[in-house]
């Protein structure tokens, strides 16, 4: 039941991000420009295979449940829970947290993780 | 009221490269610093390459060598479980920023094809470089030393710049007036702020970093031949981080971790899980600090500009800190000196920023890939590093080819310390044709002009560097031009430009120069290349002057 319900938490993070990368990107100069210069895939999943991807491209950003075949970055949370707890924190340093704690496991460019830092830093209502 | 042609705000090792820069030029300078000695933490580890070849055409070189890391010590790079070990590799050999500075000494002399620097990099703390350049620059009397002076404000008009300091003390004023002022004062830049230049860039993009500074005569004992490695990173489950010894023969180290002490974890806990040992240290200082990667939006305004972290700030993935701002300050000096000095063009204190602020802003990206470089080298670790057999041998091989292939960039990267270009600098004469790539991590030598004049040595042993003119510009000629060597330096002497000649005969340095005339400047960038000269000498000379 609490592996559901993270996985469900997940869900709706991965949704509510790709609205506020959405709204970013139509009032902030600095996140179209980020979003108009990449050309990646980022996915946000857990090890029971939920979650879902971030298709940056032409200037568009895309959200889409499900596994992408060739994500440039990956983080793989064992527990969808935890991906909220720490990608909802406002330290930084709970990624690494996470995953030095062995609860997340990356692959992929980090440069990738960077801009996604970037481009939520900026996106999030302060 | 202080008169003075250049005021420095900043002592740290960029204010203070600029005092001697611009004293070896004949330029008197005033350093005004709010600290009252230099720095008791390690901070910085090295002084990279260029900036040694710079501190050599300024006489320091071996002072510097001398109070860091001895010449036969090592320069390596490892990841290990803990210091103890095990450690999965040793980066030693396969470059030459590994290399003890003695044995780089030989490869560079034996090097012919232009690729490697004239020196080699220095491992050394911040805290024992400082008072090198602290000692110089006392000693120096074109230099006006004032540590304990704070700025307080300052107003620009037509001739000059009017500065108000007080005394940290006793709030004593001192006026200054200078025909110029250079911020060299930190992150925090007070003069940055006077000018309401903010940066460019996100702050806080990896959250709040925390570090350990050490002492401890022990330590070393965990590493080959009591000799501590210069940077072991640290990779295994439940646990990260870097060691750095700045120095082999002294006992500081420093210890940086992904983020603070968890709940209930003491500093110690931190650092006997880093050593993966107990052994006796003492813990000097602690704390958290947050990386950035900004470049200020502009680089000065009038008569006053910004040099060191004033302009950026990066993390130290690739040790571009300080030695980017070195090369601003030896980029700055010798405009001020020319334009005090009056053969200086109008143009050439803009070129500046014209030509250091794509390089601040290039060497932000690739520390931003060293910085995800050092994250990605972790991405393997497994539990199975610590595990026996073959089992623990495979996944310990994994971690070690991924470091090799990927934290490498952090060293070996002479195209980010050597390759950078002032190619679309108004005073560089632009060249038809393609530009050469310009690779952040290969180091590509070319004489295309905005490049640094790629090191060598003639038939006789000397550096063609040492015998470039650190005040005017020199002109290297194959012997055939001898006669567009004549008509140039006559152009130059009726502008009042120096411009010393020197004749290459070897065939290699003809051909390694790619033209037989490469027109090169005080800070070692060639500014024109060619088979012939332009129809009017002077406009050439008028261009690279600022003053076309």
């Amino acid at each position: 039941m609490q592996a559901f319900l993270g996985d469900l938490k997940l869900r709706a993070l991965l949704l509510a991000t790709e609205r506020l990368m959405l709204r970013a990107r139509a009032r902030s100069e600095r996140v179209r420009q980020l979003v108009d210069e990449a050309s990646h895939v980022l996915q946000i999943r857990t090890e029971s295979g939920c979650g879902g991807y971030f298709e940056v491209r032409q200037g568009r950003v895309r959200m889409r449940f499900g596994l992408h075949e060739a994500p440039d970055f990956t983080q793989t949370w064992k527990d969808g829970g935890d991906a909220v707890r720490a990608l909802t924190s406002r330290d930084e340093a709970d990624l690494a947290r996470a995953f030095e704690a062995g609860a997340c496991r990356m692959s992929g460019s980090f440069l990738v993780a960077l801009w996604f830092n970037e481009v939520m830093k900026l996106a999030r209502p302060r | 009221m202080n008169e003075t042609p250049v005021l420095i705000v900043g002592g740290g090792p960029v204010g203070l490269t600029l005092a001697l820069a611009l004293s070896r030029q004949g330029v008197r300078s005033t350093v005004v610093n709010d600290r009252k000695e230099t720095t008791r933490h390690p901070k910085l580890d090295v002084v990279n390459c260029r900036s040694m070849e710079i501190f050599r055409q300024l006489g320091l070189d071996e002072k510097i060598r001398a109070a860091g890391n001895p010449l036969d010590a090592n320069q390596y790079s490892a990841i290990a479980a803990s210091v103890k070990g095990p450690v999965y590799t040793v980066m030693r050999e396969r470059h030459l920023i590994y290399q003890p500075v003695e044995t780089a000494r030989t490869l560079i002399r034996e090097c012919t094809d232009g690729s490697l620097p004239l020196e080699s990099m220095q491992r050394i703390a911040q805290m024992h470089l400082e008072p090198v350049l602290l000692a110089e620059a006392r000693a120096d009397p074109n230099i006006d030393v004032r540590f304990g002076a704070r700025l307080f404000g300052f107003e620009q008009d037509a001739t000059g710049v009017t500065a108000l300091v007080h005394d940290v003390d006793t709030r004593a004023q001192q006026h200054h007036r200078a025909r110029y002022l250079i911020g060299c004062d930190g992150p925090s830049s007070r003069v940055r702020n006077f000018l309401n230049i903010d940066y460019d860039g996100t702050r806080d993009l990896m959250g709040e970093l925390f570090i350990i500074h050490l002492r401890s005569k022990a330590i070393a004992g965990l590493f080959p031949n009591g000799q501590p490695y210069w940077h072991t990173w640290l990779s295994r489950p439940g646990f990260s981080g870097l060691l750095v010894s700045p120095d082999a023969s002294r006992d500081d180290y420093v210890l940086h971790r992904p983020f603070g002490p968890r709940p209930g974890e003491s500093l110690e806990d931190i650092v006997d899980a880093a050593l993966g040992t107990q052994v006796p240290y003492d813990i000097v200082q602690s704390g958290p600090w947050r990386p950035q990667f900004l470049v200020a939006k502009s680089f000065g305004r009038h008569r006053v500009f910004l040099a060191g972290d004033a302009t950026h700030q990066y993390m130290p993935t690739g040790g571009l800190g300080m030695n980017t701002g070195v090369t601003e300050a030896h980029n700055l000096a010798w405009k001020l000196a020319a334009t005090l000095a009056g053969w200086g063009g109008p143009k050439l204190l803009p070129s500046y920023e014209a030509e250091r602020l794509p390089v601040a802003r290039r060497n932000r990206e690739h520390v931003k890939k060293c910085a995800a470089a050092a994250f990605e080298s972790q991405f393997q670790t497994s539990a199975a590093v610590l595990a026996p057999g073959a089992v623990g041998e495979a996944a310990r091989a994994l971690v070690a080819r991924e470091f090799e292939a990927r934290t490498s960039r952090l060293y070996e990267s002479l195209g980010a310390e050597l390759g950078y270009r002032y190619g679309d600098s108004p005073i560089i004469a632009r060249e038809e044709g393609r530009e050469p790539p310009c690779d952040e991590v290969a180091y590509l030598p070319t004489t295309w002009p905005g490049a640094r004049l790629p090191s060598a040595f003639r038939d006789d042993g000397q550096a063609v560097f040492d015998l470039l003119d650190a005040s005017g510009f020199t002109l290297l000629a194959a012997s055939s031009a001898r006669n567009e060597a004549e008509r140039l330096t006559l152009a130059a002497r009726e502008a009042g430009v120096p411009l010393r000649q020197v004749l290459l005969e070897e065939p290699r340095l003809r051909q390694l120069y790619e033209r037989p005339l490469v027109l090169v400047r005080p800070d070692q960038h060639v500014c024109f290349r060619g088979e012939t000269l332009p129809s009017e000498p002077r406009r050439l000379i008028d261009l690279i002057r600022g003053a076309a």
